[in-house]
């Protein structure tokens, strides 16, 4: 286990994705593989679709002004 | 951090959108090496204080419309009669921290802009102004205690009809009163203005509730019914008030 750069770098650059409203960026981040979760603050925010996940990352995205 | 094809990162953060000026959030994410690139495989984001907390941040917002108009004294010429006079009404989500507990924070905040979208749209079409709107809470002026109240009506009706589940728990309260800004600045922005939002806090959801001095000049036109007379404590105001609550909102 060791630090890495490069993973700050990605998490970074998802953060832009969103605030810049680049829709391919944040999409191209999300795997669609198996096993996918995505947890919000609302008890019912629970995703096992990284493709359902990746859509409301963009809504949410447009919601909050991204780009 | 990573090791061989998995990493994972967390941080806290800020996010703003146009109903909540800024919240703190925090986040875990674990990503996994697809291809040669990073992809987010789990992620965990929180909002990084209690419920209780968080509702009232979204829900204080009476008071804090009240604190930045008395502070700011926006120009309210443009909703003032002739003699001076400004009707201002307050609106307010009856028992909004627990309606944000109940519906999530996700299902809150569609309610909000819904309601949001219902207050500006009906104020504007009947010649008001939102002099300020934060969270679930309004500040309208109007240059007429009848065209106030009718667009009280209005609100409460397209408010019904938005949210017309029967189960639906979003009810709005309104409180009017009337001050004079031109020449009695200190005294509108220093009580008239608290005044209308105590008057607010005494309704309940989907009631109008007017001060004495607006129901001075309608009860007389004959065009709007009220119930009797209350005598109700305002926050901040020394003394029983009568307030005037409208026989039938909407």
């Amino acid at each position: 286990m060791e630090s890495s750069e490069e993973l700050r770098q990605v998490v970074t650059r998802f953060f832009e994705a969103l605030r810049d409203g680049d829709e391919e960026a944040v999409r191209n981040r999300v795997s669609r593989q198996p096993g996918f979760e995505r947890f919000g603050s609302d008890p019912e925010e629970v995703w096992h679709d990284g493709e359902a996940a990746a859509r409301l990352w963009v809504q949410q995205m447009k919601e909050l002004g991204g780009g | 951090m990573s090791e061989g094809s998995v990493g994972w990162a967390g941080a806290r953060s800020q996010m703003a959108s146009p109903v909540v000026d800024a919240v703190e959030f925090r986040f875990t994410c674990v990503l996994h090496l697809e291809h040669g690139e990073w992809k987010i495989v789990q992620w965990h984001s929180s909002i990084p204080s209690t419920n209780e907390e968080y509702g009232f941040f979204l829900t204080k917002s009476v008071d804090d419309i009240v604190e930045a108009v008395s502070e700011s004294r926006p120009d309210l010429s443009a909703s003032s009669a002739e003699d001076g006079t400004v009707t201002i009404a307050f609106t307010d989500i009856e028992d909004s921290m627990r309606l944000n507990a109940f519906l999530g924070d996700r299902r809150w905040l569609e309610v909000l802009r819904a309601h949001n979208d219902v207050v500006r749209n009906v104020t504007t079409n009947h010649g008001g102004t939102v002099v300020k709107g934060q969270g679930d809470g309004f500040m309208l002026a109007f240059p007429s205690a009848r065209r106030a109240l009718t667009c009280s009506q209005a609100i409460e009706r397209s408010i019904s009809e938005t949210f017309k589940d029967p189960g639906s728990p979003v009810r709005v309260r309104i409180g009017l009163h009337v001050g004079e800004t031109t020449r009695e600045a200190d005294d509108f922005f220093g009580h008239a203005v608290n005044y209308a939002a105590r008057i607010a806090s005494s309704a309940a959801g989907g009631e109008i509730v007017v001060s004495s001095l607006v129901y001075g000049l309608l009860a007389q036109t004959g065009e709007f019914e009220f119930e009797p007379a209350r005598e109700v404590e305002l926050k901040g105001v020394e003394g029983l008030q009568m307030v005037y609550p409208l026989a039938v909102a909407g």
